[in-house]
């Protein structure tokens, strides 16, 4: 792992949404690295903050949203020169200038949504809609935007393309729309996609098959990918690294082979027991007891606790740090790590 | 032989509309198309397949929401056997005490103007199952009891609840009658992993103790497998491949099934590793105008006698012991 380039750092990041029944504490420190052409999948149940934690890297939080903290430096040399960055060292995205985001977003780094009904525009034709992206970020005539256009439906595999080019979103099904949605996020050759439950609306046949586009779309644009899914299945298959994520922070981070046979977090251990997988058949499933923490008022110190078999005083009162565990890219957050890899190693396994 | 307590014959429901404004056409969608099957006491029965593909109307024609227009279902609660499709009132009355649904989302399929106390109660005073009001309270408390909820929440409405909670209510009225079979409709879809492994235990728990059985709707095949001992893949209305669960994982046979099991993402990397993936050409064509003879022909992989595929609709066969696949690869 060492020997490979940081593309982008995240560090401390906090972010709060202000709401009429109070602030609510959407992500509390939440720090990792990505490295160029990697999948980092973001994973965690409904309301930990994976969301949110791509909207406030690409800033585009909703109105009563605000990251109060944090850095994100990101090094993309490419970028760098759109901008014209003399300075040394990498972006800081969240000291930009508007104007200057707006460069950034789509020609450094772009989003894939989870719907595709209500991500493209219904009253303009694909055609469009790609073109008005190419063109943004390239400065070319209509024609030469159309061929790329053209090109960037073929490499999404959608056929013909210059009859696609001509269609509404309600003229596609939804596996063509999220195809296009791919497609416009490749126009300006970004250097990561945030992939937001990409494929969550799709039937399994057509998610396969999407999802292996995207990996081979990835290899080929030579992009970096933060996988954003509550689906531990599409996890296995499609990332490298894997971050768990529990009401604001990322608990633990390894690769997915370490994470999935090893996970070391408490809550990594009780969701990956939780899934009905078909390689093995289990009386009955394991599952976390309690419910997700309300984010208004979390739990003092680690926010798993109430929830947590090994909790002691300290869980209450301190909140603990990301480090490394047995290999230098494992990262889990516990304060009773050296139980529980006592426990494992007991168990043989967490199902 | 003993009689199983739920047979399906030749069931079809086919949904009709108009088209045109001048010269009117009558178009068919043909959303179960002459399914077969039939169900024991403490099994369960998992109903896979596309979006589409018919489950959940087949679900809500066995329950009785929708009149089948072919086809028999026959229900044996107790030795003796009645025809679900054309009961008597007092027929009908046994038939809803036999047989209840849990629907998918529990936002919508419960009413938000209703306390709990009325939502789990209305199937007692309908069926009149209990006498008085403090038997009903006591019965609707059992009830919550039963599905992990507290006799506090009797006064709650709906939007207190979690999704996962929700679910539980939804289940709790669908046993208010003390059914024999429970059909799920995609139950776990809206809630997060740990949820749903509390859900599917509850599930599990309730149907050892009660001796129910379960049709078992879903597109989550980690979940079916999970689940059920009996597996039916639907496609476009029919049912392709049928047989004991570990059969139809461990061998399945149909090109459809064997596509679908390769696109599920698997939690475990390792397998992962080593496992080959079929990709379907295009989607699911339109069950209004579905593809003559095999249904499946259009995407299928594995055709192997073109012209008998596009024109023969092949039938359920069994190919080893409770194990059947309609494929005209395992018909020579």
């Amino acid at each position: 792992m060492k020997d490979k380039e940081i593309l982008m750092e995240v560090k401390d990041l906090v972010t709060r949404f202000y709401t009429e029944d109070g602030v609510v504490k959407a992500l509390e420190g939440v720090s990792f690295n990505l490295y160029k052409g990697e999948t980092l999948a973001l994973v965690g149940e409904t309301g930990c903050g994976k969301s949110v934690t791509a909207l406030s890297i690409l800033r585009l939080l909703s109105i009563s949203g605000k990251t109060l903290k944090g850095e994100v430096l990101f090094y993309d040399d490419e970028t760098k020169k759109r901008l014209d960055m003399s300075k040394e060292g990498p972006i800081e995205i969240l000291k930009l200038e508007q104007s200057d985001m707006l460069k950034v977003r789509g020609f450094g780094m772009a989003l894939i949504t989870q719907d595709p009904m209500t991500s493209l525009n219904p009253v303009y034709t694909v055609g469009d809609q790609l073109m008005e992206v190419i063109k943004l970020h390239k400065k070319l005539s209509d024609d030469e935007a159309k061929k790329i256009a053209i090109e960037l439906l073929e490499d999404v595999e959608l056929t013909p393309p210059e009859d696609i080019f001509k269609k509404y979103p309600h003229q596609l099904s939804g596996g063509q729309r999220q195809r296009i949605v791919i497609s416009i996020s490749l126009a300006a050759e970004p250097a990561l996609i945030f992939a937001d439950e990409p494929t969550t609306a799709l039937d399994v046949t057509i998610q396969a098959r999407v999802l292996e586009l995207m990996q081979e779309l990835k290899e080929e644009f030579q992009t970096s990918l933060i996988l954003i899914t509550h689906n531990l299945g599409i996890v296995a298959e499609t990332s490298d690294r894997v971050g768990v994520m529990y009401a604001g922070r990322v608990v633990e981070i390894a690769d997915k082979y370490t994470l999935f046979k090893r996970p070391l977090h408490p809550y990594s251990q009780g969701l990956i027991a939780a899934v009905p997988v078909i390689t093995e058949k289990r009386e009955a499933l394991s599952y976390i007891a309690g419910t997700v923490p309300n984010l208004i008022h979390p739990p003092s110190g680690c926010r798993f606790h109430p929830r947590c078999p090994y909790a002691t005083e300290i869980c209450k009162e301190k909140v603990p740090e990301l480090k490394a565990v047995e290999t230098d890219d494992h990262f889990v957050e516990c304060w009773h790590v050296d139980e529980v890899i006592k426990d494992l190693d007991k168990k043989g396994g967490v199902c | 032989m003993k009689k199983p307590l739920l047979e399906v014959e030749g069931l079809k429901k086919y949904f009709s509309f108009q088209k045109g404004l001048f010269k009117r056409q009558t178009f068919y969608l043909r959303a179960v198309d002459d399914v077969t099957f039939s169900l024991n006491r403490k099994k369960t029965l998992g109903v896979v397949g596309e979006s589409g593909c018919g489950k959940t109307t087949l679900g809500k024609t066995l329950v009785g929401l929708y009149k089948p227009d072919e086809g028999s279902i026959t229900l044996t609660p107790d030795g003796e056997s009645i025809d679900a499709v054309n009961p008597s009132d007092e027929e009908l009355k046994t038939i809803r005490k036999t047989i209840q649904m849990v629907f998918q989302d529990p936002q919508s399929s419960l009413n938000p103007r209703w306390p709990i106390r009325n939502i789990v109660g209305e199937p007692l005073d309908i069926l009149k199952l209990t006498s008085g009001r403090k038997e009903k309270e006591n019965r609707v408390i059992e009830l919550l009891e039963t599905v992990g909820l507290k006799p506090e929440h009797i006064n709650r409405y709906p939007h207190e609840f979690s999704g996962g909670q929700r679910q539980r209510i939804g289940i709790a009225r669908a046993m208010a009658s003390q059914p024999d079979i429970i059909v799920l409709d995609e139950p776990t879809s809206a809630v997060d992993v740990s949820v749903q492994a509390q859900v599917l235990n509850l599930l599990k728990s309730l149907q050892e103790e009660r001796n129910m059985a379960y049709i078992f709707i879903s597109h989550d095949l980690g979940v079916v497998h999970h689940m059920a001992d009996e597996i039916a893949v639907q496609y476009l209305g029919q049912i392709v491949e049928y047989g004991d669960s570990e059969k139809v994982f461990n061998n399945p046979l149909h090109p459809y099934t064997k596509a679908l099991l390769s696109a599920l993402p698997v939690a475990d990397p390792e397998f992962v590793a080593h496992k080959k993936r079929i990709i379907l050409k295009g989607t699911l064509p339109n069950a209004i105008n579905p593809p003559s003879g095999c249904r499946f022909h259009t995407r299928c992989q594995e055709l192997v006698d073109e012209n008998k595929c596009k024109s023969q609709c092949p039938m359920l066969k069994e190919v080893e012991k409770d194990h059947k696949v309609a494929c005209w690869i395992y018909d020579r």
